[in-house]
């Protein structure tokens, strides 16, 4: 599951930042200043991820969710809780 | 018989490539109606027709390069053959203005009359050698200052303007020049700002006007009003912003045009322009057409769209040629104030830095609030630090009811 997770946000953030070398990206780096991303990209890539595992983010996480670790923690989350 | 010419998407822009039609010769369009891409020192534009019409003849071969006002396409007009626009050939810094948008277009034709009526009232003070110096170097001496007393013209004074005005044209050719060589190396988006804004800064008179906007109530209501919405409906700050300059401009409309032919032409429609920036660099300006008239999710969702459009190519010429006033904003990475360069012939331009926390006084005692700099960039030529001061009273106020933009 975790696999999955990491290939489908992976894949969004290539389409935001197409040039990044995400192999490269630790789990923990934010990823706003690492890849040079601004609102309407994460806006973008989070609504893309959202839509493709089907999974609703609270405003309130929303903001928490600036490394690929969290991200990936609340994805696997919510898919424990919904599934 | 409608002829369908190059639009000119910005002050430098002399030519651009059609990429494809997506019409064929009997084909009925509706004004809107995409009809055909170009490649632009923008990115790749879809071109909008602006009348109803069928398509009779295709002029432009795709793959050619296009000068800006060349006829593209002949539209036979629905009816009303007569009303149509027919553009004579013209050179093209001077169609530019023509092709700008409807709104424009509007205050142009309205503008000859407006003339005749001060030849009539006044015409300039000068003494019979001013006007013959004038006659023999083709100067209008409504647009010289005089030196005399009460403003009368001198000879000095034509020949003055005389050679301001070559050195301006020298100036222009030079930049013009540039871009050609420029787009020769592929570099031409890069030079096509620097064009613009070497422009700006050599003949606008910039003033600043700067102010610090408590934004707590506005990302309070922002953040209950995003706890009811889907991940994909949800409002971001820029939006709000977008929204409270159009309805500030609505009060204060002075800011809200272009300044051409030495005079403020104030713009009905309230086209606001958001610079976008490019991974690969540089950046456009989508401007989001009449945005005092649309609601919040309007915004939303056309800010949604043109940022992704400009980012993966395909904005409409319509959207990046209109915008009446621009609005930079560095999002919330950026530094804490932006002093912005205004893009001609626009008279503003708004800075929007980084929303950060910051020590206020709050109804007398000290609180730390979500602070919002906002620096207004104003055409001196056009208008005044209190008008620029009362827009940004106005917008303040519309930023601490949100509820209501």
């Amino acid at each position: 599951m975790n696999t999955d997770i990491d290939t489908i946000i992976k894949k969004h953030l290539h389409r935001v930042a197409p040039e990044a070398d995400l192999d490269q990206l630790k789990a923990d780096e934010e990823l706003g200043p690492t890849l040079d991303i601004d609102s309407m990209d994460f806006y973008n890539m989070m609504v893309g991820i959202s839509e493709e595992l089907q999974v609703e983010i609270p405003e309130e996480d929303y903001g928490k969710l600036r490394t690929l670790k969290s991200i990936k923690e609340f994805l696997s989350r919510s898919a424990t809780e919904s599934g | 018989m409608g002829k369908f010419i190059m639009p000119s998407l910005g002050s430098q822009m002399i030519e651009a490539k059609l990429i494809q039609w997506h019409v064929q010769p009997g084909d009925t369009v509706k004004k809107g109606d995409i009809i055909g891409e170009i490649d632009t020192e923008k990115g790749l534009i879809d071109v909008e027709v602006f009348e109803d019409g069928v398509i009779t003849e295709l002029v432009a071969q795709e793959g050619e390069v296009v000068p800006v006002g060349s006829v593209m396409a002949v539209i036979n007009g629905k009816g009303k053959a007569e009303e149509v626009e027919v553009k004579p050939s013209e050179t093209p810094k001077e169609k530019k203005k023509e092709v700008r948008s409807e709104g424009e277009q509007e205050v142009i034709t309205k503008k000859p009359a407006i003339e005749k009526r001060e030849t009539l009232k006044q015409r300039p003070k000068a003494s019979p050698l001013a006007r013959r110096v004038a006659e023999d170097l083709n100067i209008d001496l409504k647009k010289v200052t005089g030196s005399g007393s009460g403003g009368t013209i001198h000879r000095k004074d034509v020949e003055a303007f005389a050679q301001q005005k070559t050195a301006d044209e020298t100036f222009e050719k030079e930049l013009d020049m540039a871009e050609h060589v420029s787009k020769a190396e592929g570099k031409s988006m890069r030079q096509s700002i620097a064009a613009a804004m070497s422009k700006s800064n050599k003949e606008i008179p910039h003033y600043y006007l700067e102010t610090d906007i408590d934004m707590k109530a506005a990302l309070e209501w922002l953040s209950d009003e995003n706890k009811n919405r889907p991940v994909d409906k949800r409002l971001l700050p820029p939006m709000l912003l977008i929204k409270a300059v159009a309805n500030a401009l609505t009060e204060v409309p002075e800011l809200n045009g272009f300044w051409t032919d030495e005079a403020m032409h104030i713009e009905e429609g309230i086209h606001v322009g958001f610079a976008v920036s490019l991974r690969q660099g540089g950046l456009v300006i989508p401007a989001i057409l009449d945005a005092d008239l649309k609601s919040l999710d309007e915004i939303r969702s056309d800010f949604v769209d043109m940022v992704t459009r400009a980012r993966e190519g395909h904005l409409k010429s319509r959207e990046i040629s209109s915008a009446t006033i621009t609005i930079t904003s560095l999002g919330e990475r950026g530094a804490e104030k932006v002093y912005g360069v205004i893009y001609p012939p626009q008279v503003a331009l708004l800075g929007f830095g980084k929303i950060t926390d910051r020590t206020r006084a709050v109804d007398g005692s000290i609180g730390i609030r979500p602070t919002l700099s906002v620096v207004l960039a104003g055409d001196h030529r056009a208008t005044d630090g209190h008008t620029g001061s009362r827009f940004l009273e106005k917008l303040n106020a519309q930023l601490q009811h949100p509820e209501d933009l």
